[in-house]
């Protein structure tokens, strides 16, 4: 099997969960967001935030910068494949919803 | 357009379902426990290789927030993420101590697959040590404790083996709908 279907199936698998999905819609609406700001949000314990976040690095939606400076806090942001991945099931337009909301 | 993410969450499920009939294959979860140092490089290498053939794997030190204490991640990944395998390498008293805290939850040793050197193992090894003796009951229990031999002097796969193929035939399985 090609590598690109292979990738898919990881993506799929990746999103396929209501925690994931909850932390890619806030971070269309938050870029740059801290790890604590993103486990307030999202109402996800801080360990399991970890995981997720963890999970959508992996298959490419989400990339981090760890700041060691002041507070030490990792920031998250959608990749260019994350913001593809919300248009093409129109999470993007949940998240405009929301705010508009 | 999608109302929520109940929605939207069904529509993936649809499509992921399609991919997956089309293939005959489908994507797994699995996280490498175990000790830092050489057992790290081991398992970074072993990571590469799993994502190569399409399994999502997660090594904590590397691919898990640093803003929280690995204890915690730890925990949280056992008991409460979607976690489908869990390879746990003991090769210390730190991941030893991991082991007999764990083991015997219900929710978590159903995913855990555990390696040990073949001289620890309760089967095929001669060792009479405490964790020898907890691998035996967690072998009666639930089975999936493995005995490897990574300087390849002995019949025992390396534990790279043991891994890799015990994941590609659990994603094969749940592929074909049987687990």
């Amino acid at each position: 099997m090609d590598a690109e279907l292979r990738k898919r199936l990881k993506v799929y698998r990746a999103i396929d969960n209501n925690h994931r999905l909850n932390i890619l819609t806030t971070l269309f609406d938050e870029p740059d967001i801290a790890f604590n700001d993103l486990a307030r949000k999202t109402e996800i314990e801080r360990g399991l935030l970890a995981y997720h976040m963890g999970v959508l690095k992996d298959v490419g939606l989400v990339e981090s910068e760890y700041e060691r400076r002041s507070k030490k806090s990792s920031k998250y942001r959608l990749t260019n494949e994350g913001i593809e991945i919300l248009k093409e099931f129109k999470l993007d337009e949940i998240s405009t919803k929301k705010r508009e909301g | 357009m999608f109302k929520s993410l109940q929605e939207a969450r069904k529509s993936i499920q649809e499509k992921r379902r399609e991919l997956e009939r089309r293939v005959g294959e489908t994507s797994i979860i699995v996280v490498l426990l175990g000790v830092g140092n050489k057992g790290l490089e081991r398992r970074r290498n072993l990571d590469e290789k799993l994502e190569e053939v399409g399994i999502l794997s997660l090594v904590p030190e590397d691919d898990f927030a640093p803003d929280v204490a690995p204890s915690l991640t730890e925990e949280a990944i056992l008991e409460r993420a979607d976690v489908d395998l869990i390879f746990i390498n003991v090769e210390s008293w730190g991941s030893a101590t991991e082991f007999g805290q764990f083991h015997d939850k219900r929710d978590i040793a159903p995913k855990l697959r555990v390696l040990t050197p073949y001289k620890y193992h309760p089967i095929y090894g001669s060792s009479t040590s405490y964790l020898t003796d907890l691998y035996l009951t967690h072998t009666v229990k639930y089975g999936h404790v493995y005995a490897y031999d990574n300087s390849s002097r002995s019949a025992f796969p390396t534990s790279e083996k043991i891994v890799i193929t015990i994941a590609t035939r659990y994603r094969r399985l749940v592929a074909l709908g049987k687990i």
